[in-house]
């Protein structure tokens, strides 16, 4: 159906899409000479009124990566919507012969979180989007824009919403007409993700499929919780939790150590990186979010210091985990070697990974499926060579072995000389 | 630059001394509005957050003033009711026979907020190892303490810490010899706010539960 009073403005370029009562028309706005997308709807069919209310979502939403909506008419046969021309490349187009990097998939996430992150904030409450697909993220120079609001609902309607959407890209709550909330959304950008994963040179990158396997979590009450969460998480990703600016982003390095099991010396090889780092003249804090390490140490080590949430000792400098009741001091800017415990998801969002296991043969060591990444380094702490030369072969991996420690509070030259290994391949530490 | 904050003086002996043993203070006032629930929660709230060590408070009134405070998430624990905040335990409006039960019960620091010192509250004040008084040594509370200090004589005035608002030159020659004799007075510590604690109130806090 294509319409007919639209002659004396418009001139039809493309048919993007038509049924017997509804058309999509690419047009060329005679006046200026632009390129406009219309959307026609007879009055009679039932979606008629769902393009004054795109236009009316649209409205509220404050981002220049959805489309301007330039006129909405409302004849007595027809409803028109006239909006911008989203000129690009789809995703889906892009990725068609094109094997994007690891940064530029979290860039372009990024961008897709803060878009819907927009329309979640969108004045008048919540928009929820619904309908995310490769076809609807369009790329152009440097920004990310998303198009096709036919099926945006507001989260305060979303009970009364139809069950739209496409199989495969939906969450499946939307597609059951089950409770919606921002939640389908966050589904949405994290099935893109891996969609840009499977092209990408980070196929086999464990830190972005635990992030895709949170955000498309078929249970909706354990799926990541808003889209400021999983934008968060890419941050991490792409090693960017203080600021934006080159300059600092290096500092913030996390380095995990992870215990493979209780017991093995997570924590004072953690603590020894920390002092070696230090020695060698680069700022690093030992970080231990779930125990009260640093505040043991502040117990029993004497010639302690204070300052701004910061235990000083020596080489070591720890941050201490005040309750509520104390003033929140900022974190500092250097490199964070956080003690993991044995909590493996805690560590997966570091930049480099240490994974600290015994071979005593009463332990109950557990490796998980990413240890043979090149960012994790495993370190048998504890260990005869012949059980670690064992382990190697067994994981495939090389294994480095920490040495026995002495009791006296000084890091020994081997213990030096092993965290220097570990260490040395970090291109942002420099002894 | 930046003062960094130095416990040399006690972190050897006095910082395992708090964090090991579990203490019970008691704060009472020498007069009405000496800040005596204030210190008592900047007290309770040092031990809880800054040293993470398990703390109970309790409010030994016949009516609560920390209720609409602290009172949002209630807990029940050995048979008492309580409210959770900021990782401190309080037990509200308690009378001496609960608040005994608790002080033989309690693994950990017990903060005593006591409203007024009578035959009844001196027991609970008498069981604890740090006792701190406040009050004020201008010319119209000077008496007040007076009197609290005689009603005190035989009990434990020796061992009390008293610790005054602040510094009243005129009325401190002319005070009690008792008062002088008997114990050390301190300038009350300024903290801003007890449930934001700063870590330049901690050195006086400290010295105060010491």
């Amino acid at each position: 159906m294509i319409p007919e009073d639209i002659e004396d403005r418009y001139d039809i370029v493309q048919i993007l899409q038509e049924t017997a009562a509804t058309a999509v028309l690419l047009v060329n706005y005679r006046k200026i000479g632009a390129l406009r997308v219309l959307k026609a709807v007879h009055s009679a069919h039932p979606d008629a009124h769902s393009i004054l209310s795109e236009a009316h979502l649209l409205q509220g939403i404050k981002s220049s990566q959805v489309p301007t909506i330039f006129s909405v008419e409302d004849t007595n046969e027809m409803n028109y919507l006239v909006e911008e021309y989203v000129e690009g490349q789809s995703l889906r187009e892009y990725l068609l012969d094109t094997i994007i990097s690891k940064e530029k998939l979290i860039k372009i996430a990024i961008s897709l979180c803060d878009v819907i992150e927009a329309l979640h904030n969108a004045d008048g409450g919540p928009i929820l989007y619904r309908d995310m697909k490769p076809e609807h993220v369009i790329l152009q120079e440097n920004t990310v824009r998303l198009i096709d609001f036919g099926i945006s609902v507001r989260k305060s309607e979303a009970a009364k919403a139809r069950p739209l959407g496409t199989i495969n890209w939906a969450a499946p709550e939307q597609l059951k007409a089950g409770f919606l909330d921002e939640r389908c959304d966050v589904y949405g950008v994290g099935k893109i993700i891996e969609f840009m994963q499977k092209n990408s040179n980070a196929r086999d990158d464990f830190r972005i499929k635990k992030l895709v396997s949170q955000a498309t979590e078929e249970n909706i009450e354990n799926r990541i919780k808003s889209i400021s969460e999983l934008k968060q998480g890419l941050l991490d990703l792409q090693g960017n939790k203080a600021k934006n600016t080159t300059e600092v982003r290096h500092l913030c390095k996390r380095i995990a150590v992870v215990g493979a099991a209780h017991a093995v010396g997570t924590t004072k090889i953690a603590i020894n990186i920390c002092r070696f780092l230090n020695k060698r003249g680069l700022s690093a804090y030992y970080k231990n979010e779930k125990d009260d390490v640093v505040h043991n140490l502040l117990e029993n080590l004497s010639g302690t210091k204070i300052k701004d949430g910061i235990l000083y000792h020596d080489y070591f400098k720890g941050i201490l985990n005040y309750g509520d009741a104390v003033e929140k001091y900022m974190p500092p800017i250097g490199l964070y070697i956080v003690d993991c415990g044995i909590d493996l998801n805690q560590a997966i969002n570091s930049d480099l990974i240490i994974m600290i296991t015994g071979t005593a043969p009463w332990q109950r060591v557990r490796y998980p499926k990413w240890i043979r990444d090149k960012s994790v380094l495993l370190v048998a702490n504890m260990s005869t060579k012949i059980a670690s030369i064992r382990l190697a072969k067994e994981l495939k991996k090389k294994v480095y072995m920490y040495p026995p420690s002495k009791c006296s509070g000084d890091l020994s030259k081997e213990e030096e000389r092993i965290i220097q290994t570990l260490l040395q391949n970090e291109k942002d530490i420099k002894f | 630059m930046k003062r960094i904050l130095s416990f040399k003086h006690w972190q050897k002996k006095s910082y395992k001394k708090i964090i090991g043993k579990q203490k019970r203070i008691g704060v009472i006032g020498a007069s009405k509005k000496m800040g005596v629930t204030h210190m008592c929660l900047a007290i309770a709230n040092f031990l809880g957050s800054a040293l993470k060590q398990s703390v109970l408070y309790i409010e030994l009134a016949n009516r609560s003033q920390l209720l609409p405070v602290v009172g949002d998430k209630q807990i029940n624990f050995d048979g008492h009711v309580g409210f959770k905040y900021k990782g401190v335990i309080y037990v509200l409006a308690c009378d001496v026979e609960e608040a005994l039960q608790l002080i033989n019960s309690w693994e950990g620091h017990i903060v005593i907020d006591i409203a007024e010192y009578s035959e009844i509250t001196k027991i609970i004040y008498s069981r604890c190892e740090t006792k701190i008084m406040i009050g004020s040594l201008s010319p119209w509370c000077v008496n007040d303490m007076d009197i609290l200090i005689e009603l005190m004589k035989g009990d434990c005035i020796k061992i009390i810490k008293i610790y005054i608002l602040k510094k009243f030159q005129g009325t401190q020659k002319n005070s009690r010899k008792a008062i002088l004799d008997h114990c050390i007075m301190r300038e009350r510590p300024i903290i801003e706010d007890p449930f934001k604690l700063k870590e330049e109130d901690f050195e006086p806090l400290l010295e105060m539960i010491m």
